[in-house]
């Protein structure tokens, strides 16, 4: 038996050397008090029937599809209302710049 | 063709009521069952963490009311004593985050079953040691010493990773070799 494991057994013998005994007094009011107390079906979801924890996850899928789709959806392309053409002759520092009027009207034939 | 549902719904919910009423009495007396081997040493571990408290009776009292209305959510597989010292550890820390400085009241001369004045001493001398560590570590130090917990165990019911616990028992080593040292070469 190594040192550790004898001054672990000295120790825990002097430590288990003070004993108390639960006070019948107190032992007493425990009972009483538990008298009135209902266990509780605990704590954990898990415990719940299946069908019953179906409900609130299938209401946050709902929901959490209904506030996300609209936000997700791409917005929508839009019309052509400008077009811009550039050109530009590097030598001479020149630029040339095309705009179209926003009454310009891309898919109506003259 | 007609239906006639009614009259049936009443006996059933007689039954099911019946059965849960059968039921909280099974599990209530499970409770006390379970919890008769294992009361005494809760109780130690409690008043010893508190440094021998008076509050330590309230804390005792709620652990076992706490431990009576959740026992619905113990796990038969795994050990009703690691699951109540798990409730007391909480116990204690919620104490000490009202009262943070719980007043001590060793009362060794009264307390100890020791015989002869040395041993007496020794006893003294552990328990002055526990009383100077703070409360975590103190609990840790009971919960190795007097409940009898195994380190993998106690970090289940404390929380503290393994090599925390290693190395505040090993500081409690360090600092009781020199004082039980002596007793020990006898």
């Amino acid at each position: 038996m190594t040192d550790e494991k004898k001054l672990d057994e000295q120790i825990a013998r002097i430590v288990r050397s003070v004993e108390l005994e639960v006070p019948p007094a107190v032992e007493a009011r425990i009972r009483e008090a538990a008298a009135d107390l209902q266990p509780r079906a605990g704590r954990f979801w898990f415990r719940r029937p299946l069908w019953l924890t179906l409900i609130p996850s299938t209401a946050a899928v709902l929901l959490a599809g209904i506030v996300l789709i609209p936000a997700l959806r791409r917005p929508p392309v839009s019309p052509i209302s400008e077009i811009r053409t550039e050109f530009e002759i590097a030598d001479k520092n020149i630029k040339i710049v095309f705009i179209q009027k926003p009454d310009f009207n891309l898919f109506k034939e003259n | 063709m007609s239906w006639d549902f009614e009259g049936t719904p009443e006996p059933i919910a007689g039954i099911s009521e019946m059965s849960r009423e059968r039921e909280t009495a099974m599990s209530k007396t499970a409770f006390w069952d379970k919890l008769a081997p294992c009361k005494h040493k809760l109780y130690n571990y409690i008043r010893k963490s508190l440094n021998f408290s008076a509050d330590a009776d309230d804390v005792f009292q709620e652990t076992v009311l706490h431990a009576f209305q959740y026992i619905r959510s113990y796990n038969e597989d795994s050990d009703f004593g690691a699951w109540l010292f798990g409730i007391a550890h909480n116990e204690i820390k919620k104490h000490y985050k009202k009262i943070p400085q719980t007043a001590s009241s060793i009362e060794l001369d009264r307390l100890s079953s020791a015989d002869t004045s040395h041993t007496r001493h020794l006893v003294g001398e552990v328990y002055r040691y526990a009383e100077r560590l703070n409360p975590r570590q103190r609990e840790v130090f009971f919960l190795f010493y007097d409940g009898g917990f195994t380190m993998a165990e106690i970090s289940g019911i404390t929380g503290l990773r393994e090599g925390n616990i290693k190395f505040i028992l090993n500081r409690a080593r360090n600092a009781l070799k020199t004082t039980l040292g002596v007793s020990h070469d006898r």
